[in-house]
């Protein structure tokens, strides 16, 4: 090999070698500049999350240390007695009972009834699918201060529509609003009214999305509805069901307040207010911050706890199927 | 030959049964609303004595312009407007460039992002909203418009729905498109967005009709009776009418689903689909 060629030789591997630098740097400056893009697309929504939802979280954790009044300037440490102290307020007390209540009958009329009327929907009638999703998502979009209006006047125990008909039948009604247990009922029935359609909606989408060669197959073998429903729709629509279940959950235990602020203020004698609704009586009505504070801790690690265990589930109902 | 037709007749049998459980359904369903539509056109003796005849005995249009007398209406309404429609474009603009950012941008945070973004749903207001209100009151901005719309932004229902959707526009079309060395900018307005239009519009309505519909922060932040929106006048306006103003309470109530009924009627198709894709499942 002469000296010229060898000379050549080393200068394309020096310029092969400049090139992959090259295109070294030049991946480096797309990932640092894809990096960049990432984060501004990002910034704006998530500067709303953490003033609004993130820094809330752990003001409160704070707060539920403190003895304050909103106001005054001095906040004075006062341990886990705010804790200890909601737990024997009668008043919260009462409110866990309450909600634990809503819980109950959203569960039964958000969970249960929505996960039936769908399977109804698509495999008990042929047709009218279409009609009747669109007619059952409606409420969902009317507020629920107008639902809570209107349902404390179709359940008004002197003139309301379902007091009227109870009559016909030969039975009186009782006073709704003003009777303990049948309150509850009816707020719950408020909520249900907002909630089940879009409930309806995501049970139907997973109840299509399960294989009609299935469906089909069983009903060559005579397999009666219910057995349809038990072992081929359960099963394979258990993650959306998870899912529903913890969604309905979280509702259950917040949305209840805009009835009960609308039209009962938790009354009577508190037979239906929930822990939001004391948490904001406790917060903007007497100005303890350091229960309303503690008491909120209390509701969302609730939730949490579902939540963590919802995960844990998914995570077996995904191996096992 | 006669067994199959008696199976088909068993069969339409249990399909006119369901029909009607499921139409039943549907009548409990409709009935509050129609008892609301029905009462605002009666009048107050005829609320009382109707019993369950929805129809009105004389159809009346005295309760609307009672309360249209009793409350400044459109100013109401304007105020609901203003904060629906700001609250409305402000969470499309950073919803659509996170969902943008969580599907298209490689990055190895996306997943831990958006994990974030969806468990901020499961927490309950009662635990933003005292430090919330006070935040608030350091920005000077109790008793404003402006401060019933900065909380009803963290809410990441419109990030997950958008996600969904665009997850559905091919990757390789924007790979292709960045070799080309069209900025993101560029991808997501010309490429993605038409893309995905459906679902976009259909997020704007239910996000407008959402914050239209709020009642707690407005209950919270708004003090004076000229900054009140429709849905928390709902509330005043009943306490104060007490049971002489069922009929003009029905009349209010009616006005304040109008808006949203009538967008619902128009974009229902899509509002449904963009729920339907599920997003569960991966």
């Amino acid at each position: 090999m002469s000296e010229k060629e060898q000379i050549r030789q080393q200068k394309m591997e020096d310029r092969a070698a400049a090139r992959e630098e090259k295109k070294i740097v030049r991946r480096a400056n797309k990932k640092r500049r894809d990096a960049m893009v990432f984060t501004l697309l990002l910034a704006p929504a998530t500067v709303a999350f953490l003033v609004f939802i993130v820094w809330p979280v752990i003001y409160n954790i704070y707060l539920s240390f403190l003895e304050w009044n909103m106001v005054s300037p001095d906040k004075e440490y006062v341990g886990f007695s705010n804790y200890t102290r909601i737990f024997s307020d009668a008043p919260f007390l009462q409110s866990m009972k309450n909600t634990f209540w809503y819980v109950v009958i959203l569960m039964v009329t958000c969970f249960v009834f929505p996960y039936f009327v769908s399977f109804a929907m698509v495999h008990l009638v042929d047709r009218g699918q279409q009609v009747y999703r669109s007619i059952l998502f409606f409420p969902s979009l009317i507020s629920l201060a107008v639902c809570a209006v209107v349902m404390s006047f179709v359940f008004n125990f002197m003139t309301g529509p379902v007091n009227s008909l109870l009559k016909m039948m030969g039975i009186r009604g009782p006073n709704w609003l003003n009777t303990k247990g049948y309150v509850i009922l009816v707020m719950g029935l408020v909520v249900t009214w907002k909630v089940f359609g879009y409930n309806l909606i995501v049970f139907l989408a997973a109840i299509l999305e399960v294989p009609a060669e299935l469906i089909e197959a069983a009903k060559l073998e005579k397999a009666s509805k219910h057995k349809i429903f038990w072992r081929i729709i359960m099963p394979l629509t258990s993650s959306t069901a998870f899912y529903v279940f913890v969604v309905t959950f979280a509702h259950a235990l917040s949305y209840a307040f805009t009835p009960i602020s609308v039209i009962t203020g938790g009354g009577p004698n508190y037979q239906s207010t929930n822990m939001v609704f004391q948490i904001y009586d406790y917060a903007f009505v007497n100005f303890q911050s350091g229960r309303a504070a503690a008491a909120a801790i209390f509701m969302l690690i609730l939730v949490m706890m579902v939540v963590v265990l919802y995960q844990a589930l998914e995570k077996k109902v995904h191996y096992e199927v | 030959m006669k067994s199959s037709r008696i199976r088909k007749a068993r069969h339409s049998a249990g399909q006119i049964f369901w029909h009607l459980v499921l139409i039943l359904v549907v009548c409990i369903f409709l009935y509050p609303f129609i008892y609301m539509l029905c009462s605002s056109f009666k009048k107050l003796k005829d609320i009382f004595t109707a019993g369950i005849r929805l129809l009105p005995k004389e159809f009346v249009t005295s309760n609307y312009s009672t309360v249209l007398s009793r409350l400044n209406v459109p100013l109401l309404l304007g105020n609901s407007m203003f904060v629906a429609t700001l609250t409305m474009l402000v969470k499309m603009v950073t919803s659509v460039l996170a969902a943008y950012a969580l599907v298209f941008v490689p990055n190895r945070f996306s997943g831990k992002i958006f994990y974030f973004f969806v468990i901020t749903m499961f927490v309950p207001f009662s635990v933003i909203m005292l430090p919330n209100y006070l935040t608030l009151s350091k920005l000077g901005l109790l008793n404003t418009l402006i401060g019933v719309v900065l909380p009803q932004l963290a809410d990441a229902t419109a990030i997950f729905r958008i996600r969904q959707a665009m997850r559905g526009v091919p990757k390789s079309l924007i790979e292709a498109a960045r070799i080309d060395k069209v900025p993101h900018m560029t991808c997501l307005l010309k490429i993605v967005m038409p893309l995905t239009k459906p679902s976009i519009v259909s997020m704007a309505i239910f996000l407008f009709v959402n914050s239209w519909n709020e009642y707690f922060w407005p209950l919270l932040i708004l003090r004076s009776n000229e900054l009140q929106t429709i849905t928390l006048a709902m509330k005043y306006y009943t306490g104060s009418e007490g049971a002489n103003g069922w009929g003009n309470v029905m009349a209010l109530a009616t006005m304040s689903i109008a808006l949203p009924l009538f967008l619902y009627l128009i974009a229902q198709r899509s509002i449904i689909s963009t729920f339907m894709s599920s997003g569960i499942k991966e």
